[in-house]
């Protein structure tokens, strides 16, 4: 039985480039399986999907300004859609040269450095169906073209909500949602905050995940976690005290935009109802019980 | 006086032959780059105090930011400590042999696909097929339809007649215990009775997700179903084709 376990090292690079110039990036890929994998590498244009960090792979019919960025291996003995072999726990380093033209259009470029598993119909004639699966491992390459380091950014904070707008004070987690619209030409990580206030004190904040939002498209937001070591969706876990609170979400000043404010409740619902039904208990119980007189 | 002057050419003489430690950075320089690293294999991780949060990797060969005449590059993820920037992919059998077929008979395979990503980073997972199920040109087993004819590439359907002829598949979450659990994929396959086709690159279709997550994830897998079912019509033959799964990071 074969199997396939490939690591790629790096998953993703990103670069700001003057047009003209060439890159150098080295790629560590890692056969873990326990048998050769034959590999293939390539590279893959794209465009971005959604607003989750998808991808849409755009060949041949990419915008022509992708033309302007080629690519090709630096290693000696291979070249892009050359295949070559790995045994079990071996490692090969790639290096993968990404040049522009000096006529190249400024903006971002997007692509993916493949590894793919080399693969054919297989005619296996004791088996009258057998299919041959294989796989495909990439590494994004965000590439800006620029003529200077420091890219200007813009952006918008759109549909900054909280769901439930009214929360009981013991039970389930306040949640914030939002999208980042980059309104320049080039991508760069959201660095921001949202800021909680209730009465006119910061009670805790939330910072934004460093996720990378494209140019001219849009990403939903996430959070670090609170040891900083992962990331989580944008909420707060009950208890909470009740009263008015207001959530602002604002970004570095480096990415010019307005901050956003929403606002929202919290209630003592669960115990309000519990000494309601503790109240009406006695009521009935008091009623029901016999007088002495 | 001699031993002051003494003391004097001492202390000149250490300082040539004993020099002060420094913090001794690696220096790369060309016409075209310079490159300085801060450090090799000394340390790394998250240091903090009543007033800082400080993160430092130390020793890491790709990761980080260099900065030269012509280019910024970055390959980490920033911002928060870098505990991986690789992403590992792995199926546990790669072949997929269904024996001898019997008409009205669905026939059931699975394997098993697992994924780690980078920190920072959710993942997608593609598949397609180069061509349907085929013994030659003219002699394949079509894509099924789903038991209403209403699933296709990127549309499932549920699959449990066995008056329902073709080829299909579904990907069902798992747990560290193997039991299915939905997460990554119960947005294009409800449960283990939805089945889809895959999508043939022959025919002109793209490769379409059918896991995903948009948070980092560690050593996630799905149990992949391959179902399928014959009608006695079907030709005797040899039926290949290469099922391909295509991984990559939430950029």
């Amino acid at each position: 039985m074969s199997a396939y376990n490939l690591t790629i090292k790096p998953a993703q690079i990103e670069i700001i480039a003057k047009p003209g110039s060439s890159i150098t990036q080295a790629y560590l890929i890692t056969n873990n399986s326990p048998n050769t994998l034959y590999l293939t590498p390539s590279v893959e244009a794209w465009t971005p999907q959604g607003n989750d960090g998808s991808v849409k792979y755009c060949s041949p019919a990419c915008p022509d300004a992708y033309n302007a960025i080629s690519y090709s291996l630096g290693n000696a003995d291979l070249k892009i859609n050359q295949s070559f072999t790995l045994t079990p726990n071996q490692s090969q380093q790639l290096v993968l040269k990404i040049k522009s033209t000096p006529d190249a259009s400024l903006g971002d470029y997007y692509a993916t450095f493949f590894i793919s598993q080399f693969t054919t119909d297989k005619i296996r004639n004791s088996d009258p169906a057998a299919p041959q699966t294989s796989a495909k491992l990439g590494s994004h390459i965000l590439l800006s073209l620029s003529k200077t380091e420091s890219n200007p950014a813009s952006s918008q904070i759109k549909l900054f909500k909280t769901s439930p707008r009214l929360k009981d004070i013991f039970f389930g987690k306040v949640n914030f949602t939002a999208q980042i619209d980059n309104t320049s030409d080039y991508y760069y990580p959201i660095v921001g905050k949202i800021n909680i206030v209730k009465n006119g004190k910061t009670q805790t904040s939330l910072d934004l995940a460093p996720q990378n939002v494209l140019a001219h498209h849009s990403r939903n937001i996430n959070c670090i976690s609170p040891d900083k070591q992962s990331l989580q969706t944008c909420s707060l876990k009950a208890p909470f005290w009740p009263g008015h609170y207001t959530a602002t979400l604002s970004l570095n000043p480096a990415i010019k935009s307005t901050p956003v404010t929403i606002s929202y409740y919290i209630f003592p619902y669960y115990l309000g109802l519990a000494l309601l039904l503790l109240s009406l208990a006695a009521i009935l119980f008091f009623k029901r019980k016999p007088s002495s007189t | 006086m001699k031993f002051r002057i003494f003391l004097f050419f001492f202390v000149l003489i250490s300082y040539f032959l004993f020099p002060a430690s420094t913090a001794q950075g690696q220096h790369f320089e060309s016409d075209s780059y310079i490159i300085d690293w801060g450090n090799f294999n000394m340390t790394s991780g998250s240091k903090t105090s009543d007033n800082y949060r400080l993160t430092d990797t130390v020793g890491q060969n790709a990761p980080g930011q260099y900065n030269s005449d012509g280019y910024i590059l970055k390959s980490g993820f920033q911002y928060i400590y870098e505990q991986s920037n690789q992403l590992s992919f792995q199926i546990d059998n790669l072949e997929i042999a269904f024996g001898t077929l019997i008409p009205g008979i669905g026939s059931t395979l699975f394997n098993t696909i697992t994924i780690t990503t980078p920190s920072g980073h959710g993942y997608e997972i593609y598949a397609h097929q180069n061509h349907p199920l085929q013994a030659n040109l003219s002699n394949f087993i079509p894509d099924t339809l789903c038991d209403n004819n209403d699933c296709d590439q990127s549309v499932s359907g549920i699959w449990t007649l066995n008056t329902t002829y073709g080829f299909g598949f579904n990907a069902v979450g798992i747990d560290s215990n193997s039991a299915p659990v939905g997460i990554g994929t119960s947005q294009y396959f409800p449960d283990s009775s939805y089945f889809r086709q895959f999508a043939d690159v022959s025919g002109s279709e793209t490769p379409q997700i059918i896991m995903s997550q948009n948070l980092p994830v560690s050593n996630q897998s799905a149990q992949v179903s391959y179902k399928v079912n014959i009608s006695s019509s079907q030709t005797g033959g040899n039926y290949q084709n290469a099922i391909i799964f295509t991984a990559v990071p939430k950029y």
